[in-house]
């Protein structure tokens, strides 16, 4: 048996050589692909984080209630971005949070324009606009979260403390319709 | 059979410290050209960022109205050359943006560009205005155009 010939050493090292290189290109074409997809989403979303924002001049940013203790949220919210064709936002109320879908045409009975009325088309600002939008509700903190071109939806996004309307004239236009 | 282990000979030090150094410069070389794709390049105007460019520029604008016609007369005070506007009609809670592209205006000169109604539907007599510049700058090899931020425009309204 101690006789017995293997293959030489050389042979031996080229054959694990060439078995490795093989095997390491096999899992690069996966893995590189699978982590070139997920990061391409998160490049996408981090480079559009700072072109979604409140803005607070406007001063719509708050909540109120009218004598019939109907209750509106307005919100204010500027894109500077052009790969934003949306975005979806969050409606926090005393630990309670629900999500809509903001997009161009999108009609809801609980969001509107600041002009419009309910379950009328919603529109999305293009880069360097602002829009105002009001909310069904009291709602104490809302985050927008970016919706992009390509489809994505973002995991971070802007969020918002919400206080009690202290302008009249802003007031009356939460409750016009 | 006998085999004496002591008497095997492996690679040297020096060639051992050789081939790691050299596995190592590879995969770096390899992951600094694939996290290289990630990176985005700033845009860039006279070899500077063209913020630093916006910082500088100096212009009068203002918008009147001839008859039914509405028309941006631009003054450009700086030598930088202005590659177009954003227009942002500023409303009650709302901020539209129109995009003018179409009329440059070179180093110390002045241009008188027509608004259409058509393209910007919301022109009238008392409306505001922000009038924000638009430079041309370079990211790599391809022109590309940047808009300076609002409080590099100038507000207006229409006369």
């Amino acid at each position: 048996m101690i006789l017995k010939k293997g293959v030489s050493p050389v042979i031996a090292t080229v054959l694990l050589l060439v078995l490795t290189i093989v095997a390491v290109s096999i899992l690069a074409a996966f893995v590189v692909t699978f982590v070139n997809n997920s990061l391409k989403n998160s490049k996408e979303c981090f480079n559009e984080l700072a072109n979604i924002r409140f803005d607070d001049k406007t001063g719509y940013n708050c909540h109120a209630t009218n004598d019939l203790e109907e209750k509106r949220t307005g919100f204010s919210v500027r894109i500077d971005g052009t790969e934003i064709v949306g975005f979806q936002v969050t409606l926090f109320s005393q630990g309670i949070a629900n999500s809509y879908r903001i997009e161009k045409d999108a009609k809801s009975s609980l969001i509107r324009m600041l002009d419009k009325n309910f379950e009328t088309e919603l529109e999305v600002p293009d880069r360097g606009g602002l829009r105002t939008y009001v909310a069904d509700g009291e709602y104490d903190r809302i985050e927008a979260n970016p919706l992009l071109r390509n489809g994505a939806l973002c995991d971070t996004g802007e969020t918002i403390e919400i206080d009690s309307c202290l302008d009249q004239n802003v007031i009356d236009k939460l409750f016009f319709d | 059979m006998h085999i004496n282990m002591f008497s095997k000979r492996g690679v040297s030090p020096v060639i051992a410290t050789i081939l790691l150094i050299a596995i190592v410069v590879v995969l770096a070389g390899i992951v600094f050209l694939w996290a290289r794709g990630f990176i985005t390049e700033g845009i860039q105007k006279s070899n500077e960022p063209i913020e630093r460019s916006c910082e500088r520029v100096k212009f009068k604008a203002e918008v009147i109205r001839e008859g039914s016609d509405y028309f941006l007369e631009v003054n450009n005070q700086e030598n930088i050359p202005i590659y177009g506007f954003d227009i942002k009609v500023l409303g009650e809670g709302t901020t539209r943006v129109h995009t003018i592209l179409d009329s440059p205006i070179d180093v110390g000169s002045s241009a008188r560009t027509t608004l259409s109604t058509n393209d910007i539907p919301e022109i009238q007599q008392g409306v505001d205005l922000l009038i924000v510049p638009i430079l041309l700058g370079k990211q790599g090899d391809t022109y590309m155009p940047s808009t300076c931020p609002d409080e590099r425009g100038i507000g207006t309204t229409v006369i």
